[in-house]
């Protein structure tokens, strides 16, 4: 190899090694690695026909789990799902119409209102917006 | 200086009165000794002086005339100072009245004198113990605040203080063949360092097991319930379990023989060793029960090991300035398993354990796992910034150097 021919495989190689640099990220940058969306302000939840009376389901809302309720009279509820003592996860107690953290006995009513236990605050609220069929839960104002 | 403090006491003190206009207990008392004015500085704070009681409200009398003769005359109801004795008597002449209650606070319940007097310390005030505490000793006497005030004596982080004024006294304590250590012991208890330490004032204190008014020992048998108060599935599932019928036979305080009572600890998993654990106190190492406590143990440490290591994965990315949002909320999500499966030990079924623990465990590996690979990444995008930056520095090298190629040639 004479030293033109040197020369010019350094810079040969020199292009190439950016220009496959420059693309690499690009090409990564099109395959995003599966997120949720960090702040939406909306989710849809699923039908109606998902909610009989007296029951609940936990949906992630952004990265918080939100509790939707549907108490035994048919009308929905969406609390924040974490109990504000401890950071437990809540549930839905139909035999007493109440938000319940099994951790330490806390109780909520259906608007969030710490009733009982030691939580010092209430749940943070959701709208349940129900259209048709579909049932969503939009972050409140 | 005593005697413009005396003047400005009066000053302070006498317009908030509701009635009467002129209060003479405040005029006369304030130019008194120092004893009298600092009773009526600390009242100026308190809760029936804001309410617009005045002295004679208490201690009866005559606040319009400025004859003491006539001012604090049995005629005119003067009461003076109670005995100590006679001390639950005189709040409960307002507190135990509702109709008294409700022109004040009318959610106040109207039963704590009811309630004193079936408390030990109420027991033995009748039976004529003058050394037991009345209302005066816990809520002052004249500088009384409502218990969610946080400078009142009887506000939750204040009640260790205010017990332990008799309580941690040894000398009081010896004459009632008492221990006095029952302060310090909460103190250091789980329940007192979540209070005292992390400022949790939900955190059960003295009168939340005892009582307050009503304050007595918790029962052998009612212990549980007061404990489930709190920890309700730890009751629910002991009492269904096989140990209760048991427990109940020998009389074993129900939660208190494996956790103690004031000096309770964060629970470990130590509690369930095989070789000095709780369980050993009864049963012998080769028992099936001691066996199924080792199972339950290395369960609970398979996932109290998964679950830091998680969090020590994720530390690690996150000082790397890495998102792990996601692998927090696995994380935040395996701590509830965590809960659960200390939970389920008070079933005492190995099976209820592995399946409390096992959400958990999937949950910190996931969270561990995604860690692992963001920092592998970054470790990646280091490598190819380093391959990048060299392939310039070549790219560079190579038109320098072609450049002086072609100029040489043209030379």
């Amino acid at each position: 190899m004479n030293r033109r021919q040197f020369i010019n495989l350094i810079l040969g190689g020199g292009a190439l090694g950016c220009l496959a640099s420059a693309v690499y990220p690009v090409l990564r940058y099109m395959m995003p690695p599966e997120q949720v969306e960090a702040d939406p302000d909306s989710i849809k939840v699923g039908s109606t026909k998902d909610f009989p009376a007296g029951s609940s389901k936990i949906f992630k809302f952004g990265r918080k789990p939100v509790i939707v309720i549907r108490d035994l009279k048919g009308g929905f509820h969406a609390l924040t799902a974490t109990c504000t003592h401890l950071d437990c996860i809540v549930q839905y107690q139909k035999e007493n119409d109440i938000v319940w953290c099994a951790c330490h006995n806390g109780k909520y009513d259906l608007s969030g209102k710490n009733v009982s236990g030691p939580p010092p605050r209430p749940l943070d609220r959701f709208e349940v917006k129900v259209s048709g069929d579909e049932v969503a839960v939009v972050r409140t104002a | 200086m005593t005697s413009i403090f005396a003047v400005l006491t009066a000053l302070l003190l006498a317009p908030c009165e509701a009635a009467p206009a002129k209060d003479q207990c405040v005029i006369c008392h304030a130019t008194m000794g120092d004893a009298h004015q600092a009773i009526l500085k600390s009242f100026s704070r308190d809760i029936h002086r804001e309410v617009g009681l005045s002295c004679s409200s208490c201690h009866g009398g005559d606040s319009s005339s400025d004859d003491p003769g006539k001012a604090m005359s049995a005629e005119e109801g003067f009461i003076g100072a109670p005995t100590k004795a006679e001390t639950p008597k005189f709040c409960g002449k307002c507190h135990s009245d509702p109709a008294t209650m409700k022109k004040y606070n009318p959610s106040l319940p109207v039963d704590q004198e009811v309630k004193y007097f079936t408390s030990i310390h109420g027991k033995r005030l009748q039976a004529g113990d003058a050394k037991v505490a009345v209302c005066t000793n816990c809520h002052t006497a004249h500088s009384i605040r409502p218990a969610k005030d946080p400078s009142s004596t009887v506000y939750s982080k204040n009640i260790p203080q205010t017990c332990g004024k008799c309580h941690s006294d040894a000398k009081l304590m010896a004459s009632y063949k008492l221990p006095a250590d029952q302060v310090a012991k909460y103190t250091g208890s789980v329940h007192g360092r979540a209070l005292l330490e992390k400022g949790d004032t939900a955190a059960p204190v003295c009168n939340t097991c005892h009582g307050n008014h009503g304050a007595v020992p918790p029962g052998v048998e009612n212990i549980g319930h007061v404990c489930g108060m709190c920890h309700a599935h730890n009751e629910e599932f002991f009492e269904a379990g096989p140990m209760a019928k048991a427990w109940k036979k020998r009389k074993f305080h129900i939660c208190a023989t494996c956790h103690d009572h004031h000096d309770i600890k964060h629970p470990t998993s130590e509690l369930l060793s095989t070789g000095d654990g709780i369980c050993r106190k009864c049963h012998p190492s080769d028992s099936r029960q001691v066996k199924a406590a080792g199972i339950m143990k290395a369960k609970l440490d398979e996932i109290s090991d998964s679950y830091l290591a998680a969090e020590k994965s994720i530390q690690a990315a996150e000082e790397k300035g890495l998102d792990m949002a996601e692998a927090r909320d696995l994380w935040d999500g395996a701590r509830m398993s965590l809960f659960q499966s200390k939970t389920s030990v008070h079933t005492f079924r190995p099976e209820k354990v592995a399946e409390a623990a096992s959400p958990g465990i999937e949950a910190t590996l996931k969270a561990r796992r995604s860690a692992d690979e963001a920092v592998r990444e970054f470790g990646q995008r280091r490598v190819g910034l380093g391959i990048a930056s060299l392939f310039l520095t070549l790219l560079a090298l190579g038109l320098y150097l072609k450049v002086r190629d072609l100029e040489s040639g043209q030379s």
